[in-house]
């Protein structure tokens, strides 16, 4: 499905990537997990052609998307950044038809069908009591619904997801992860970047790890979060527990404090 | 998720009526000011005299001349340029607010408005020695805007906060030229400057309207026709990007548009304030901000608006008061309201 082959980025002379390679199957949820300033926003950028010149090559289902216009790419890829606050009170149900933009045509611009797509997006991820809703007033997690609403909305084969509950509290972050596992389970690509490596073990498929220099780990999340792994980005501040076949992973302070150390050794 | 409680939001039917009421409104508010000025003439006499004009009846009864002259020369093209002019604002205040993420920003801010003071100051003192007011106006006017949009574009993108800084950079630079001009102008010609600036439609003639209504009509149909794009570059460039509209493109047509119709209503009429910020304002407040709706609204509020203004600014003394003055001395206690009763639905904040 999406394959980046090679791929390098210079914010003027600072190389943010070099040579990333990875390969995402269709109908995976994949997690793309790594510490502030890995370049994992950057890595997002390419791909979605927000950032154009990069070496190396982003393709999808073997067309090189680099070559695709503005329109063109949104009908393929979708994104949804981290909920914000736009200018404008625009209701709930006109933000989700936006993502209904690339599909303009004629001079009636959005037709009733792209209503109906719409009003179809927001009802499968139950959000459609929130229509009439000015977004402005929704809490953050509701607003991140709809930003999702609107990427459904797009009919896109990919839907990119920048750190969808960074600002998110507890009950809601799952809320959201659960909403996208669906998507994913509807055979749906799903390329989810995040800070939280819980998050990528409980629900992504797939794991791609991103260090300072580069990937340091791609493939399925039970194997990639590994103690190992943690201690190389993480320098051993943390470590992994089982909690009935859950991996859990913990910070080492809270470990010691609670007493969960047995004779003294860290699992 | 708690629910907030939901809002009653008006249907596409209301917000099409609330169209056609403000379209009438309009219309009556423009046949009765026909009937307003410092000359008395009776009703009958003022619709005779238009009906002549206007339908093809009664083209062999003889009319007066002196009415002919205040009415079809003088009245009726001042109220189709203060419509016009109107308009054009309130379009260019609404798209300007959409491509600049707040809505706070007016036409002015780019420079048209003193590029525009600083091209008529020129052919005010140097009369003769360039082209007319009116040309220098939009000339310089275009010029300042092109400059600020210059000054902002890097490397095939124009990002907004560059526009606001160069906006703010270019138009202090030409004030500053203006100041210089009314340093070294008589007293003539520095009370026309003055006049200028505080504009006003006394010099209306039929050949201002026919220049500005084909253009109006031009820009109002393509940035009609770009409304849904504005909105999606309201959410910000990369946004509109992923959501498949060209941010580049949409705002260099947006703002070439609206700084046209700005500019060439301020070279008619000198520099009008409020209606380009008010307006926009008050549409978002009567159908939301989806600016298919806003467009339109503000366009036919600005209209009205101004008509009001010139209406006063003509019959109000026995002198005419420059209608910038009315403008801002009706819009800023209608600013205030709004901050204080709707500022937090209307600017976003929390």
């Amino acid at each position: 499905m999406l394959t980046v082959s090679d791929l390098s980025f210079s914010y003027g002379h600072t190389r943010v990537l070099s040579n990333i390679s990875m390969h995402v199957e269709k109908g995976a949820l994949c997690g793309l997990f790594g510490p502030n300033g890995s370049g994992k926003t950057t890595l997002f950028k390419c791909c979605l052609q927000l950032l154009r010149h990069y070496q190396g090559a982003i393709r999808i289902e073997g067309r090189d998307i680099s070559q695709l216009r503005v329109e063109e790419v949104a009908k393929v890829i979708s994104y949804v950044p981290q909920e914000h606050r736009p200018p404008f009170p625009y209701l709930a149900s006109e933000v989700v038809l936006m993502g209904r933009s690339p599909y303009l045509g004629g001079i009636f611009g959005l037709s009733k069908k792209d209503e109906y797509i719409a009003s179809d997006a927001m009802n499968l991820i139950g959000i459609s009591e929130l229509a009439d809703i000015p977004y402005t007033t929704l809490s953050g997690g509701q607003r991140q619904m709809v930003l999702i609403a609107r990427a459904l909305a797009q009919k896109t084969q990919a839907i990119f997801l920048d750190e969808p509950t960074a600002a998110l509290d507890y009950q809601n972050q799952h809320l959201v992860w659960k909403v996208i596992r669906d998507i994913a389970e509807d055979g749906m690509t799903v390329l989810a970047c995040t800070h939280n490596p819980n998050h990528v073990s409980w629900y992504c498929d797939h794991a791609v790890v991103l260090g300072r220099n580069g990937i340091i780990g791609t493939g399925d999340p039970k194997t990639v979060m590994s103690q190992d792994m943690l201690n190389q980005l993480y320098c051993g501040s943390c470590a992994i527990r089982n909690l009935e076949g859950i991996p859990l992973i913990l910070p080492q302070d809270v470990i010691c404090r609670s007493g969960m150390v047995k004779n003294g050794d860290i699992m | 998720m708690e629910h907030p409680k939901s809002y009653k939001t008006a249907s596409k039917t209301q917000k099409k009526l609330v169209m056609w009421f403000l379209f009438c409104t309009l219309i009556v508010l423009s046949l009765l000011s026909i009937t307003l000025g410092t000359y008395e003439i009776s009703v009958f006499d003022i619709y005779f005299t238009l009906g002549k004009h206007l339908t093809p009846f009664y083209t062999d009864v003889p009319i007066n001349k002196l009415y002919e002259t205040i009415i079809w020369k003088l009245r009726f093209p001042r109220i189709i340029l203060a419509i016009v002019v109107g308009m054009s604002l309130a379009i260019a205040g609404a798209v300007y607010q959409s491509v600049f993420r707040n809505p706070l920003v007016e036409p002015y801010i780019l420079g048209v408005s003193s590029g525009a003071a600083f091209g008529a100051a020129l052919a005010i003192v140097f009369s003769g020695l360039f082209l007319g007011v009116q040309v220098m106006a939009f000339l310089f006017g275009g010029l300042a805007v092109m400059a600020a949009y210059y000054l902002a574009s890097q490397r095939g993108e124009t990002p907004v906060i560059m526009l606001v800084l160069s906006g703010v950079i270019i138009s202090s630079l030409f004030m500053a030229f203006v100041s210089i001009l009314k340093y070294t102008a008589d007293t003539s010609a520095l009370r026309e400057i003055v006049f200028w600036m505080m504009g006003g439609f006394y010099y209306a003639t039929w050949e201002d309207v026919v220049y500005i209504i084909p253009i109006l009509a031009f820009s109002f149909a393509i940035l009609w026709y770009n409304s849904w794009k504005l909105n999606v570059l309201s959410m910000g460039d990369e946004e509109a990007k992923s959501l498949g509209v060209n941010p580049e493109k949409t705002k260099f047509i947006a703002v070439a548009l609206a700084t046209l119709v700005t500019a060439f209503s301020v070279s008619l009429v000198g520099i009008v304030a409020w209606i380009g910020l008010m307006m926009p304002h008050a549409a978002r407040m009567l159908l939301g901000p989806d600016n298919r709706y806003v467009i339109p609204t503000a366009a036919l509020m600005g209209g009205t608006y101004l008509i009001i203004c010139d209406t006063i600014a003509r019959t109000f003394a026995t002198h005419e008061i420059p209608i910038g003055i009315i403008t801002s001395i009706i819009g800023a206690p209608y600013l205030c309201y709004l901050i204080k009763a709707k500022g937090k639905v209307l600017f976003g904040g929390a």
